[in-house]
């Protein structure tokens, strides 16, 4: 059966308002990884190593219900995390001494107990001397529900 | 764009199937299925009334038949696929000619919300059905439309 957009419109505003995860009170927590990773929908938090030491630790999204919206051009229904004042921004600081190289971000719930989704880099970033910044990228779920049938 | 984990897509499954204003809506004839009775186009923007979903001619009962309950399932080995389906409380929906119209053409079939005024998927048969006798009878075993995890693809 073809969905029709009276029912594939009520997709992604269900599940961005979803107080279990994405919508939950708790705001969740977008976490570097540092370790190489193969991204796949099977992937569990134990199977990622993510930093979780100042200054590179897990920062938090804004709580709540996330943003929703159409891709103009193609369409798509996407959901957007909604960063915090600041964005989702590292710094190493002032006396770095534990390098990483970062090869993407997790997104968790906020105990960092669930994982929800991943985002890598095209090329990963090594973070190895003060004051380095890596700032991610807009973190979005794309969501097809012409693909539905 | 992000990779979904596993967690959030099962969520969603559940989360669709109870959703109060839609396909968890638990009033006996807010969810429907119809026989459509001209010819059309799938595409993501038909609405109800783009479709002919009174269809003369049927047995009273057989207008439109109603799913007991939606459901949304896993498929043995491909646990990225989502089923969403029902059955009619009587195991099958069947539509039926009154005798009253012949021959009766279906082209497809509606799944309906809000008794049959708001469109939510539509299924174009291959060939048309024609009903040439009152005691013809078209079965369908289960409601069901799918939502593969590419759905949540870049590509």
């Amino acid at each position: 059966m073809q969905i029709v957009n009276l029912l594939g419109d009520t997709i992604a505003p269900l599940l961005a308002a979803d107080t279990t995860y994405l919508a939950n009170a708790t705001a969740m927590k977008v976490s570097l990884i540092t370790a190489p990773f193969s991204q796949g929908i099977g992937n569990l938090i134990g199977d990622l190593t993510l930093d979780s030491s100042a200054p590179l630790a897990a920062i938090a999204a804004v709580a709540g219900a996330q943003q929703t919206g159409k891709d103009p051009i193609t369409g798509k229904w996407k959901i957007t995390i909604k960063p915090p004042s600041g964005g989702f921004r590292w710094n190493t600081g002032v006396s770095f001494a534990a390098p990483v190289t970062v090869y993407g971000f997790a997104l968790t719930n906020g105990g960092i107990t669930t994982l929800l989704g991943t985002e890598t880099l095209a090329t990963p970033v090594p973070l190895n001397a003060d004051n380095q910044e890596l700032v991610a990228p807009e973190l979005s779920f794309p969501i097809d529900t012409n693909k539905i049938f | 764009m992000m990779q979904i984990a596993r967690q959030l897509v099962e969520q969603l499954a559940a989360l669709m199937v109870a959703d109060p204003a839609h396909l968890g809506d638990s009033t006996t004839d807010f969810i429907q299925l119809r026989p459509i009775g001209a010819d059309f186009t799938p595409r993501p923007d038909l609405i109800a009334a783009d479709l002919d979903l009174a269809v003369d001619g049927l047995v009273a009962g057989s207008e439109s038949m109603f799913p007991n309950g939606i459901f949304a399932n896993t498929r043995p080995g491909d646990q990225d696929t989502w089923d969403f389906w029902s059955i009619t409380a009587s195991s099958t929906y069947n539509f039926r000619p009154d005798g009253s119209v012949l021959p009766l053409l279906i082209y497809g079939l509606a799944f309906c919300g809000n008794s049959g005024s708001d469109l939510w998927t539509v299924q174009k048969f291959e060939s048309i059905v024609t009903f040439l006798n009152d005691s013809d009878i078209l079965l369908i075993n289960q409601l069901m439309f799918t939502m593969p995890i590419s759905v949540f693809s870049n590509n």
